[in-house]
């Protein structure tokens, strides 16, 4: 590694561990993380980097596309991290099993999506017909993905030739569109659906009705959309885009090709619900949203690599940013 | 008992109120002595909500000042507010909701006070019923209910009556007036001048945000008001006369049931009047919504009791609800898109396909905005940025504008100043000209329904008890059938 870079590291780390230490970490690592002028370049300084950025961002926008859908009908699906694991172990268990046709990967997306649809189905289902809050059976079905996934790729469908827990590397993989940055599929799909979803959202009339969702259910009602199977067939669409960003993850030829047991945690469903939170009303501020939470994921690595610092403290950045977007979103509407 | 207080209760100076900048009140000066109760008059945007928001400090104040007289203890008495559209949190309970409003001003209320203020508004639900589960009215008792819990000394009431039979009516009424004998200074923003005249000692009438003139109800008569309100030329004073019509042939709309029939001809108006909780609502359902128990519908001959209501409105069966903040209007949203709500695209396609064209959309806006007088005249607004009123102009327009054949009409008039009711009136039978075209219309107004409709029903019980041309209707026999 660059020598400027480690002793702009020993510098960072020096003033991290102060900041950590006296209690002002996260607002104090952010600091150092956007001022300091190495991380910045090892985040941005090259077209590689750039590209690294995009391929971070790409499964970001998928999801946070899917939870603002969610949003602007006056739901959470909050249980984004566990979908994109179930969906990358899905693309992994059916892509593994695969005989060798022509379909290719295609079998395993569907699969993938099709799992993840359900699951959307059953968080709704309890919502609008059961009564139990999203983000309780959310937050609660993230936790039986997270031990089902590590459980499945660890255990039964552990690949017995590797000493690391993962599943057998797949036979077939979708296509990079970059080999040096691996980016991949998800890029091109992230901007098509988006560009979609604004149109979909903004320029059409079951657009607006979708949006009326958000602020009450009567205006759809009398118009006849039955609000319960819209939000059903939303949450459904949006764990099924998650389930997919998951299995093109998974299913890239890169650095995964296979399942591994710790791919619950990547954040990536986390970060999805800041991008969801920060794009507020509007579908054109997914895109910014996405770049702001690529760039701070970007960062992270940029200063663990820099500075040996856990990546988990970009996380903490993430989570800031993830309250304020909420306080935001959230707080009590001055009455007109 | 009252002890009277030579202080004003409340004293407005000068006032000047807007919304984004722009000015709604404009140096409005009133003054309002301990225990009377004060009528707010004027037209649909007027500035009457305006200034009653500005009181309860809901909305800031430009210039100018207010005060409140003070209490025992020495602190500014308390104002509490019962919105036109209610604001209470729609899953919790009566009891819960009463509770919190008193808890929020650091009063107590116990179980059985809950039990006594719900008995004294009037309102006949247990504190375990959830606010989802009532009706409008009962909403509006409910919300007076938890302005009283916080032991208010200055009432603020914006249309109070909008949506009760006359009967609810009367019996707030008397509420209220207890509560004046006892001190309680009340100021009630209301289109109904009947009712100025006989509960208020004083009104105070605006016009485009000014003052016109303060004077005691005993002096002034209901024209002085309409005069105040607004000048002969600008409002329609008296309603269009209602032309006996009759009608012959087969009937475009049939609703049956319990061994009553509903008829109504094409070109016919067609009212309903009930008590709130009568069933009135099933049949208006019956005919725009979805299948009623006991209710068979035709329309043209068509059984469309198994319709989807999406169905339904590509039969040409269009809807006004009463509700419009919960089943008709997107507050947060303009005027443009708004009128794209009410029904989708006949074609489902249609719905996700055409691009919307923003040129377009506020032409056709602006058309309704000039034909139903909706003022301001500006199609970016938002809804929530107009008087109730005027939304309510809005969406009749919207709906009466669209190629329905049937439409059904829930409380056309609410919030509407006399003027404006007029001529809604005037539009409402202007759309039965159409060809194929019916109307089936429920107010509480019922002068309104008498200027309005060719015959009118009473539904009691969810039963249809009697139906009579409008011409054998008075609106002292229209009460009596109705109680």
């Amino acid at each position: 590694m660059d020598g400027n870079v480690l002793s702009g590291g020993d510098h960072l780390v020096k003033h991290a561990k102060v900041a950590l230490s006296v209690g002002a970490s996260v607002i104090g690592v952010l600091s150092l993380m956007w001022l300091q002028p190495d991380v910045f370049t090892l985040a941005f300084g090259s077209p590689i980097a750039f590209l690294r950025l995009l391929t971070l961002a790409s499964p970001l926008l998928i999801t946070g596309l899917a939870v603002h859908a969610t949003l602007v009908t006056g739901r959470i699906l909050i249980a984004g991290e566990g979908i994109y694991a179930a969906g990358g172990l899905m693309v992994a268990l059916v892509g593994t099993s695969l005989p060798n046709t022509p379909l290719g990967l295609w079998p395993a997306l569907v699969a993938a999506v099709a799992i993840c649809s359900c699951i959307g189905i059953l968080i709704s289902w309890l919502r609008e017909v059961k009564g139990v809050h999203e983000v309780i059976s959310g937050l609660l079905i993230n936790y039986v993905l997270q031990l089902l996934t590590r459980f499945l790729a660890s255990g039964p469908f552990r690949d017995p030739a590797s000493d690391a827990p993962h599943t057998r590397e797949l036979l077939w993989t979708l296509p990079l569109l970059s080999s040096d940055a691996d980016v991949n599929v998800g890029l091109i799909l992230g901007c098509i659906l988006t560009a979609a979803y604004i149109y979909i959202l903004h320029k059409t009339i079951i657009g607006r009705y979708v949006r009326s969702l958000g602020t009450t259910d009567g205006v759809a009602y009398v118009a006849g959309l039955n609000p319960v199977k819209t939000r059903l067939m939303i949450m459904a669409g949006s764990a099924g885009l998650i389930g997919l960003a998951g299995a093109i993850s998974i299913g890239s030829a890169g650095p995964f090709r296979r399942f591994p047991a710790d791919f619950y945690g990547s954040g990536v469903g986390f970060d999805g619900l800041v991008v969801g939170l920060l794009a507020g009303p509007s579908a054109w501020l997914l895109i910014p949203s996405t770049l702001l939470m690529g760039c701070i994921s970007h960062l992270s690595d940029a200063l663990s690599l820099a500075t040996s610092l856990p990546r988990q403290v970009g996380s903490l950045a993430g989570a800031v940013v993830f309250l304020i977007a909420a306080f935001f979103r959230y707080r009590k509407q001055p009455r007109t | 008992m009252h002890v009277s207080n030579p202080q004003p209760a409340l004293n407005l100076s000068n006032l000047v109120l807007g919304y984004g900048g722009m000015p709604v009140v404009d140096g409005f000066s009133l003054s309002i002595p301990c225990g009377e109760l004060h009528a707010l008059a004027g037209e649909n945007g007027a500035g009457k909500t305006t200034v009653l928001k500005a009181i309860a400090g809901l909305i800031p104040v430009s210039a100018g000042s207010i005060s409140t007289s003070r209490g025992d203890n020495g602190n500014p008495v308390r104002v509490s507010f019962v919105l036109q559209h209610d604001a209470l949190p729609s899953n919790m309970t009566i009891g819960a909701c009463i509770m919190c409003a008193s808890v929020a001003v650091n009063v107590h209320t116990n179980s059985d006070e809950v039990h006594h203020l719900l008995t004294l508004v009037g309102l006949h639900a247990a504190p375990h019923i959830r606010v989802s589960e009532l009706s409008m009215h009962q909403r509006q008792l409910l919300q007076l209910a938890c302005a009283l819990a916080s032991k208010p000394g200055v009432l603020l009431l914006d249309e109070p009556t909008a949506v009760m039979s006359h009967t609810d009516a009367m019996h707030f009424w008397n509420l209220i007036q207890t509560e004046v004998t006892n001190g309680l200074t009340v100021v009630v923003a209301t289109h109904k001048l009947e009712d100025i005249k006989a509960q208020c000692s004083r009104v105070t009438v605006m016009r485009a945000g000014k003052l016109i003139f303060t004077r005691p109800t005993g002096v002034v008569s209901i024209d002085d008001i309409i005069m105040g309100m607004a000048p002969p030329s600008s409002t329609q004073l008296e309603p269009h006369p209602n032309a006996i019509r009759e009608f012959h042939g087969d009937p475009l709309i049939r609703i049956s049931g319990n061994g009553e029939t509903l008829t109504i001809c094409e070109h016919e108006v067609h009212g309903i009047a009930g008590l709130d909780g009568s069933g009135y609502d099933t049949w208006l359902k019956a005919l725009a919504l979805s299948r009623q128990d006991g209710l068979t519908v035709h329309v043209n001959d068509i059984h469309i009791d198994t319709l989807s209501i999406s169905a339904r409105r590509n039969l040409g069966i269009g809807y006004i609800p009463a509700d419009r903040h919960v089943d008709a209007l997107i507050s947060s949203e303009t005027l443009g898109v708004n009128l794209s709500f009410g029904q989708l695209p006949k074609r489902a396609s249609a719905a996700w396909l055409p691009l919307i064209r923003s040129q377009s959309e506020a032409a056709a806006t602006s058309v309704i905005m000039d034909a139903y007088d909706v003022r301001p005249r500006d199609v970016a607004r938002t809804v929530s940025s107009l008087s109730g009123g005027n939304q309510q102009k809005f969406l009749v327009g919207r709906e009466l504008e669209r190629d329905n054949k049937v439409l059904v009409i829930n409380q056309p008039t609410r919030g509407l100043d006399r003027g404006a009711s007029n001529a809604i009136c005037g539009k409402i039978k202007a759309a039965s000209l159409r060809d194929k075209s019916a109307i089936l219309v429920y107010s509480d107004d019922l002068s309104f329904l008498i200027n309005t409709c060719d015959k009118i029903s009473i539904v009691s019980n969810g039963r249809l008890v009697e139906t009579r041309p409008v011409g054998l209707w008075t609106e002292t026999s229209l009460v009596e059938a109705i109680i």
